[in-house]
Parts: structure tokens; sequence; C-alpha cells
């Protein structure tokens, strides 16, 4: 729905006018040659409280029994149970759970990203949990234009 | 008369003194490029650039932003300054060696293609003669900055046959799993593409979901469900084999950056020769 | 004999060097400096120029200077630096009005409204030269602010016809705002499921919504017909959990489409203002 061209044409008529400028005084940069490693899953258990704990073991087993070998089948990202796992940790495990529940009629949708969804690097429909948290307009503006930079 | 030649003398001498102030900050500005204080020294560079009105420095001025530059990782501000030195200049070396500066600076950016394609051009190039073996370095250097190792083993192996990165490029190459083979045999028999990349644990993962899974529908078509079984083999059959594939294919993706980063470590620490 | 003729050999090389060497003090005497560091200026480095600048301040005063550096911060994006120091020229006789203009601007430049809106209300001491500036500034980022807009002939007076006309769409727009009440799409969704999605046009996913919990509630009652009672309740749950969730995403879905319609809205005033230039920038003042 965002306009992209017109974010990307703003940010780069200024580096075509002036090559790359200096804001700081720098130091040598340092050279790194490696090619970049596709982001991992991760396997991490979060202690912050009860119900973080249980969905995040409950994520450990489901990736490490069932996500690596079933395919790549979400078309999102975050993928559908990063995405709960994040929600229940940016809100709390019911709000979590109705998100969850709207992700998941959202990924059935057949026709989903003619008009919603902007592409994330990965090539994927670029979904984040915080689009869904109820937030106000302003926050979430900023939250999305931080995002765009 | 010789009051005259005296005048004379004493007026160069006066005429170099003045112009000491300009070779004096080009030493100031050189002497802060060599300490590696690179922001420094392009101030100073710049500052002698715009007081040089007869452009008596103007190409060590250029170039040695240019590199400066490209020790801060301003890559494209480094293409526009040798670029520049080169259109101060008529001294063909001096050309050459900021050509090949833009080159490193296209292969440190990344911009691999540009590297390629101006090295070919000069590759043509009838001035370049004596610089066929900077040619083919810097390609191999640009073929392996863009994991395409055995193109880099050629390049090398133009320079010598025992050339060290043309032994390394070839080892490297060597190395790396193909990823078509881990998939051909992943169809044939799933989790073998895992094996093959060293990854028995999801091997073995991955032929233990298949062998249920199709156990499960051979049996309901067994036992006359034919509905249990179309369900279980397209639903959940298909999905784990089509997953095993693609799993077989990441993990021999990530196993060949794996082995190419390891390879472009060892250029960043260790390598001694040349660099970008 | 010989001393004299030495004397003037000395006399004569010290003479000939001062003509030659024009610049006694060299490329670091003050005017030198400050050539460079218009030089710099001008070429947008402005970092390097900041410095030269400085130098120069620590042996004398100079306004247009201390301006220079702060419209440089402001280049930079280095807003903070920029404001104190657009701040510290509020006093100053030549710029004063300038500085307190671009101090807004850099505000404006960095998204704070909030601070740009107290500080006009407070400041009693703004000069009518810069007055009319100032509140065209301040009404362009009224159009970016949540705040519920002025009415027309307040937001209007600082512009001048041309623009006017030109801003008026962005206000006729700003102020119907096409925006979609979460709480409705909510209550839509509880009526039937997926209508609230319908209603923030987001069609395939009310459709999906609708089907889902359709076939979920199908399946339970059809279960609790054939005296399945555990697979009965176990549908039953997911369809209760299906609408619930549809539910929320609803109004959620109403918030998302809020705040899309502000960034497109924020995003085409961005481009026509850039476009436009009604701040084309003051390093023209000094740059030819």
């Amino acid at each position: 729905m965002i306009n992209k061209n017109v974010i990307v044409i703003i940010f780069l008529f200024p580096l075509l006018l002036f090559g790359q400028v200096e804001t700081n005084k720098w130091q040598t940069h340092k050279i790194d040659y490696q090619l970049s490693v596709p982001q991992k899953k991760e396997y991490i258990l979060n202690t912050a409280n009860l119900s973080t704990v249980v969905i995040s073991s409950a994520q450990i087993v489901y990736y490490s029994l069932f996500s690596e070998y079933d395919g790549d089948n979400c078309p999102f990202h975050p993928s559908c149970s990063a995405f709960f796992v994040e929600a229940v940790e940016r809100t709390n495990i019911l709000q979590g759970s109705l998100m969850f529940a709207d992700r998941f009629t959202r990924d059935m949708n057949f026709f989903k990203g003619y008009h919603s969804y902007s592409i994330h690097s990965t090539g994927k429909f670029f979904d984040p949990v915080y689009n869904y948290e109820l937030l106000p307009t302003k926050n979430l503006v900023e939250l999305k234009k931080s995002e765009n930079e | 008369m010789k009051k005259y030649i005296y005048i004379l003398i004493l007026f160069f001498c006066s005429v170099s003194f003045s112009n000491d102030e300009l070779a004096r900050q080009y030493e100031y500005a050189d002497k802060l490029f060599n300490d590696q204080n690179y922001f420094e020294a392009i101030t100073e560079f710049k500052r002698l650039s715009f007081f040089d009105e007869k452009n008596v420095y103007a190409y060590e001025s250029n170039y040695k932003i240019g590199i400066a530059y490209k020790y801060g990782g301003f890559y494209d501000n480094s293409v526009f300054y040798l670029s520049h030195a080169i259109r101060t200049t008529e001294n063909i070396d001096e050309r050459i060696q900021a050509e090949f500066q833009i080159v490193r600076c296209n292969i440190l950016r990344k911009t691999t293609d540009r590297a390629l394609q101006l090295l070919s051009q000069m590759e043509k190039d009838s001035v370049y003669s004596n610089h066929q073996n900077e040619i083919h370095y810097w390609k191999g250097w640009s073929y392996m900055i863009s994991d395409r190792w055995d193109s880099a083993a050629e390049s090398f192996a133009n320079i010598s046959d025992d050339h060290e990165l043309k032994i390394l490029s070839e080892q490297v190459s060597n190395d790396k799993y193909s990823v078509t083979f881990a998939r051909v045999i992943s169809y044939i028999l799933p989790g073998a593409g895992q094996f093959y990349t060293g990854n028995y644990l999801s091997g073995l993962m991955s032929l233990a979901w298949n062998v249920l899974w199709g156990y499960l529908t051979i049996n309901s078509f067994i036992e006359n469900r034919a509905f249990d079984g179309v369900a279980i083999g397209s639903l959940l059959w298909l999905r784990f084999y089509r997953g095993n594939i693609q799993n077989a294919e990441k993990l021999a993706v990530q196993k060949n950056i794996e082995i190419a980063n390891t390879a472009l470590l060892y250029l960043m620490e260790n390598y001694r020769g040349e660099k970008p | 004999m010989n001393s004299p003729l030495i004397t003037r050999f000395i006399f004569l090389f010290v003479f000939l060097s001062l003509i030659n060497a024009q610049d006694k003090n060299g490329y670091f005497s003050l005017e030198n400096r400050l050539k460079f560091g218009n030089f710099l200026f001008c070429k947008g480095d402005y970092i390097r120029a900041i410095d030269e600048y400085n130098f120069v301040l620590t042996k004398q005063n100079n306004d247009t200077l201390k301006f220079k550096i702060a419209l440089a911060y402001q280049k930079l994006e280095r807003y903070d630096e920029s404001e104190n120091s657009f701040k510290e020229l509020f006093t100053s006789q030549q710029f004063g009005s300038e500085a307190k203009f671009e101090y807004f601007k850099t505000l404006y430049l960095s998204d704070k409204f909030e601070t740009m809106h107290k500080r006009i209300a407070d400041d009693s001491f703004i000069e009518s030269s810069i007055s009319d500036k100032l509140k065209r500034l301040y009404n362009l980022k009224h159009l970016y602010s949540s705040k519920s807009i002025e009415d027309s002939s307040k937001f209007f007076q600082p512009f001048n016809q041309n623009e006017s006309i030109e801003l008026l769409k962005f206000y006729v727009r700003k102020q119907n705002l096409d925006n979609k009440s979460p709480a409705l799409a909510a209550v839509l969704s509880a009526i039937i499921p997926g209508l609230g999605k319908v209603y923030t046009e987001n069609y395939g996913d009310g459709i999906t919504a609708f089907l889902l919990t359709g076939v979920l509630t199908f399946l339970a009652i059809d279960n609790f017909n054939a005296d399945h009672n555990f697979r009965g309740w176990l549908f039953t749950t997911l369809a209760a959990y299906f609408y619930a969730g549809n539910i929320y995403g609803s109004a959620a879905s109403a918030v998302l489409f809020n705040a899309n319609v502000r960034m497109n809205f924020d995003s085409d005033l961005t481009l026509f203002l850039n476009k436009n230039n009604h701040f084309s920038s003051n390093s023209n003042l000094f740059c030819k």
C-alpha cells in the first residue's frame, strides 16, 4: 500500500548529488570480505516469565523436530511460529494467541499480498508483529517509518 | 657579470623558497597519510589542491584522497577522486596506477561485475600489455569476492601454475558441495543430501519423517482407507518429502558459504600478498 | 669591500623571497583557513568546513561563521548540535532572526513537533520578518501531526495565493483522511465473521475468515449430531478461537489501515514539499 518508489526516490536523491557524505570524523574502516550468512533460526529459551518459557520451549521443539523438515511453507516474515512467540513476548499470552489466530487466517487466504504487504529482504511478505498490537496510530506510523529507514 | 649570475641564483633560490610552501604542505599531508591518519590526510590534501593553483600536485593529491577514502570505506568518493586523478595526468604509469585502484575499490565495494568489466577493457588495451599479470590477479580477486572460485583459479593460473591463490581457489572449489547433487540424491532417498553434506542428524530426521508418513500412507491404502491415504499422502508425506529436498539444498548452500568464508577469512587475516 | 656586498645580497634575497612568497603566513593563516573553509562548505564537505571555521573562531568572533557551522550541522542531520548552535545566535544582530528561523526549521526537520509548538507559543520576540515564514513552517508541520487541523482561514493566512491553491488539496485530504473505526470493525466481525475485514478493505482475509469459522462450526455441529462429543468440543473450541481471533484481527486491521493512510499522506506531502522546495536551503546565500 505504501508507495515504496516514493521513499526510494527521496532517499536516493541526496546520495546522487553529494556522493557519500561524511557526517563524523572517521577511523580506518575494517574491511570484511566474507559473504553474508543467511539468518539462522534462533533457539533461545526466553525466561522472562512462565508463559514465554512455555512458548519458547515449545518453539524450540517445533523447530528442531518439524519445522526444519517440512519445507519452507510460510509466505511471511517473521514466520508463523516466530510471529506467535514474538506476539506473546510483546503483549501477553491472551492477546498473543488472538494475534496468532488472525495471522493463521491471513495465511490461509489464497489472494494475500496483492495489496497489504511489502516485500521483505528475504523475499517474503513483511508482516511484523507491531502491526497488530493495536498501537495508537501515531506510534504505529513512527514504527513503520523507522522500519523504512 | 658575476654579480648578475649571483642575483639570478638568488632569485631561483627564493622562487623555490615560496614553492616550498606547497612542498611542505604536501609533505605534511603525506606524513598524515603514511601515519594512517586518513581523515586528516584528506583534509590536508584538499587544502593542498585548493591552494595549488598551477596544479603541480593535482595528481598526487587526488590520488591520495582517493586512497584515503578507500581506507575509510567511502568507496564512491574514492572512485570519484581517482577518476579525477586520471583526468589530471598525462603520465601513463600514473593513470594505470589509478585505474587499478578504481578496480580495487570496486572489488571492496563488492560491485565485482563493474571491476571485471573494467579489467576486460584493460585486457584488450595495448597500453596495459606489461600489466597482464596484474589484470589476472585482480580478476582472480573479483571472482573470489563474488564467490566464483573456479573462475578465480583460472585467472590466477594465468599468472603462474603454483600461485598461492590459485591453489587456495582450487581447494575451495573442490571442497564445495554440489547443491544440485544434494538435491538430486535427496529426491531419490530422503536424507541422502544431508548425509552428503555431513549433516547426519538432519539426514536421519528427514529420513525418519518420510519413512513414517510413507508407511502410514501405504498402510492406509492397504487397509482400504483411501481417503486417509490420500490425506496423509498429500498433506503430510508430500510436505515432508518436499521439505527434505529444500532442507538438503539449504544445508548445502550453508556449508558452501561456510567454506568460502573460511577462505575469505584467511585472505583477510593471514594472506601476505597484495590485497584490494 | 666584501661585507657591504654580502649585506646587499642578504637584503636582495629577503626582498625577492618576499615577492615570491606572498602568503607569508602560509596556508594556515586565518584568512586562508577561512577561504578553504568556504570552499569546503560549498562543496558539501561540511564536516571539514566546520573544523576550519572553528579554528578561525578561536581567534576572532564571527557570527557568519557560527551561523554557517549551525547550517552545516543541519545539513549533516546532526540536529542536536545544530539546534544548540542556532540558539547561541539568537542575540546576534546580523543573524538573530535568521538563526531563530533556522532553529525552528531544525526542529521541523528533526520531527520535534511538540517542542516547536511549545517554543513558538512561548516566544514573544519573534520578529515580523520571519513570523510569516515561521507560521508557514509550523502550519506545514501541522499537516504531519496527528492533531486536528486548524480552520482554513488561519491555516492559509501565511501563504500566498499560488501556494494556497497547491496546498489546498493536501488540506482537504488531511481533513477527510479515510479513517476506519477499530471498534466498528470488531462489532461487524462479531456479527458476521470476516465482515470487519471487508470493512477495512481486506476482502480476501474477510472471506477466508468467514469460511474458516464456518467450516469449523459446521464440523462441530456435525460431530455433535453424530455423537462424537470429543471431536465436537474440539471443533467448537477451534471455531471459538478463530472467531475471537477474527474479531481482534479486524480491529487490528482497522488500526493498520489508518496507519497506512497516514503514511501515504505523509510521503505524498514530503514528496510535494521536496519537489517544490518551499524552504530552499540557506547555503545558497553563501555559495553561488
